[in-house]
């Protein structure tokens, strides 16, 4: 099992669109992904669980993922967070 | 059989009737988010209301009901695909995506799992289930400490709100709107804003809202005249009701009488033939006929706006707004983004000035994005330069921005909301800090850039005095500074009369304050919506605003009254406004000196 916190740093914080970013991106590894918010923890490609977490900029989330490409998981999920979900595309 | 002319929802006879609704003419006052004019029936979209069966259900009916959500579940992404097929090919994606992400939480097996779950255990209806399902999301969100994150779950109720409708049954076909209508709804979803069609919409009229809505940064784009903020107007009107919009000034007037049917009517003309004029005028000086020169200025939101700034030959950009940024993109804008977005304007509007506005959020901003939960008190709360300084690296990066793209043309830094002397200084430590850094790093940028604050709080204005001695420029945001000193809302429909620019209390705040700049050698200008009008513009110049920052569509027709007064009858003026006691014989003044200037075509205010 792979985990690494990260913080929030897009405003106003994970809401739908993000959120959607989110799970699309959890949905190309075949690890199970889960993310917790405090003592929530939610299953981190359902947009329904990412939504739960109410995740506002500065909200501290860690990311756990466990199976075969659970360090590229972690790792792509917390860039994405950190990258304040990249750039959109234009 | 009736012929499908009959059904429409439009009367054919498009002229409007006399007197026919219900009720009297009716002028409202809102929010401009989108310019132009425009005159049409109405089409009332309202929230339906969906009544959710409670009921207990037995075990028997659970796998009809289980079907039954499925079978809603399946209509309503049908549906958004639908929408989805209107939007592809648009050159603006913020339509699409918020379809896309509506889309995935209509396909998210976990929710879907969820609710069947339920039917199952609690033997409750689709409808019950679901609620409760979109409820604990929904708490989620109205529990966090933002309102704008706050204000987001209006995605997720618009979610819930189209699975309910298919699971009612007896949903009505998705509303078609009839050619060449004026919508008018309390508020508008985001996925309903999505698809507004601007070869069907004449233009948008809304209950809530504010400039950055969903709803408005739509119509902008897509140029549709629209007013938000606008009370509880759409339960005064009734579809078929011929409306007049003033997307520039924000005025609706509802079932007009005659005589607002001519003066909207010789507007429309005065707006084409101006717009044809202007072209030609655009090289003639904006003097006085005694010579004084007036800056005419541009309020924009993005560099998108700036074919119509360039068009207006306005002398540059008073009021650059950057709370667009913020809402049209998921993510907080980064330094390079906002320093590209910035340079673009600058160098565009280059020698002319910029004067770019720190994000200015709280208040009609976020607050009022599409129907949530507020701040009890949210003009009171959280706004402007108090948001800034409570977010810091919010701040720093856009300092950072403004400063870098600095070199590129002329910048002005502008701070909305300050209330006290305390705020200016830090504010102006800020930049120094951030200049500092920029030096360190070896960016280059405009080392002598005018630093300003917006006077739009009653204790600013008492205090401008002290304020001008530390700031470069002041601008007046009249808007804010007329709903602060008079205590009026004008979004709330009771008191919204009382919203008078030509009380004698604004004017002698405004008074105030050009007299505190002048005395501290410092510039005035004023970026509300009274710089737009022809009156509001008479007093503001009146007074010794150098200059008048307004929406572009304005520019013309105050280009046209400067040209024809002279700065003395304007002081005149103003020394005779300051002396009536109320704002009725303010107006008469202001009325009958201008008369011969501004003509018989009042504005519609």
């Amino acid at each position: 099992m792979t985990e690494q916190p990260v913080t929030v740093s897009n405003y106003p914080g994970i809401h739908l669109h993000p959120a959607d970013l989110f799970v699309r991106k959890a949905a190309q590894y075949r690890s199970e992904v889960w993310v917790s918010n405090g003592e929530l923890t939610v299953n981190g490609k359902s947009i329904m669980g990412v939504l739960l977490l109410a995740a506002e900029t500065g909200t501290v989330l860690t990311i756990r993922a466990e199976g075969p490409d659970e360090q590229d998981a972690v790792s792509g999920l917390v860039d994405l967070v950190a990258s304040k979900f990249g750039e959109e595309k234009k | 059989m009736k012929t499908p002319k009959e059904t429409r929802a439009v009367p054919r006879d498009t002229r409007p009737k006399r007197r026919t609704g219900p009720g009297e003419t009716v002028v409202r006052h809102g929010v401009p988010v989108s310019g132009g004019l425009a005159a049409g029936p109405a089409y009332l979209v309202l929230p339906q209301e969906i009544q959710v069966d409670e009921r207990q259900i037995s075990v028997g009916e659970t796998a009809l009901e289980v079907r039954r959500f499925r079978l809603a579940v399946r209509r309503a992404r049908d549906e958004i695909h639908a929408l989805r097929e209107c939007l592809v090919g648009d050159t603006d994606e913020t339509g699409l995506k918020v379809l896309d992400a509506h889309l995935r939480l209509l396909e998210d097996q976990e929710l879907l799992k969820s609710v069947v779950e339920s039917i199952r255990r609690d033997h409750v209806t689709g409808g019950a289930s679901l609620r409760s399902v979109f409820q604990k999301m929904i708490n989620a969100f109205e529990s966090a400490g933002t309102e704008y994150f706050r204000a987001r779950s209006a995605d997720i109720r618009d979610v819930k709100r189209r699975i309910l409708k298919h699971l009612d049954g007896n949903q009505r076909e998705g509303s078609i709107i009839p050619e060449g209508a004026i919508v008018v709804a309390p508020e508008l979803a985001p996925s309903e804003s999505a698809v507004l069609d601007p070869e069907r919409v004449r233009a948008l009229i809304t209950d809530h809202g504010g400039a950055t809505s969903h709803a408005a940064i739509l119509a902008r784009s897509r140029g549709i005249p629209a007013v938000a903020g606008l009370g509880d107007l759409s339960h005064h009107i009734t579809s078929g009701d011929w409306i007049l919009v003033d997307g520039n000034h924000g005025v609706v007037v509802v079932r007009p009488g005659r005589e607002e049917l001519k003066q909207f009517a010789a507007r429309e003309r005065r707006l084409r033939r101006h717009s044809a004029e202007v072209r030609r005028r655009q090289s003639e000086p904006c003097v006085t006929r005694d010579g004084h020169p007036v800056k005419l200025l541009a309020n924009i939101e993005s560099a998108d706006d700036l074919d119509k700034v360039i068009a207006s030959g306005a002398d540059g950009i008073g009021l650059y707004r950057t709370e667009f940024f913020y809402l049209a993109s998921s993510h907080l804008p980064d330094e390079e983004g906002q320093m590209r977005a910035y340079r673009q304007v600058l160098k565009r509007m280059r020698p002319r000035p910029v004067t770019i506005r720190t994000l200015d959020v709280g208040g009609d901003k976020f607050a009022s994005y599409v129907g949530t939960s507020r701040a009890n008190n949210p003009f009171l709360g959280l706004r402007g330069v108090r948001f800034l300084l409570l977010h810091p690296d919010i701040l720093r990066t856009q300092l950072r921005a403004i400063l870098r793209a600095s070199v590129h043309g002329t910048a002005q830094i502008l701070f909305p909301m300050i209330s006290s002397l305390e705020e200016t200084r830090e504010v102006r430590r800020l930049v120094e800090q951030v200049k500092e850094e920029l030096r360190q790093e070896g960016h280059p940028f405009d080392e002598r850039i005018p630093v300003g604050i917006m006077i739009e709080v009653p204790s600013a204005v008492t205090m401008a005095d002290f304020l001008a001695r530390e700031s470069d420029f002041f601008s007046i945001g009249s808007n804010d500074l007329i709903q602060y000193t008079l205590a009026v809302d004008r979004g709330d429909e009771k008191v919204a009369h009382l919203y008078d620019p030509f009380h004698p209390a604004v004017l002698r705040a405004l008074q105030k304050t050009v007299e505190a700049a002048r005395r501290a050698g410092i510039r005035v200008t004023s970026c509300g919506e009274m710089s737009g009008d022809p009156y509001g513009a008479a007093l503001l110049l009146g007074f010794g605003c150098s200059s008048l920052s307004m929406s572009p569509p304005c520019l013309a027709e105050v280009k046209d009254l400067v040209r024809r007064v002279s700065m003395t009858e304007l002081r005149n003026l103003v020394e005779d406004a300051l002396r009536r006691p109320t704002g009725a014989e303010v107006r008469q003044v202001l009325l009958e000196a201008l008369r011969p200037y501004i003509g018989e075509e009042a504005s519609l205010g």
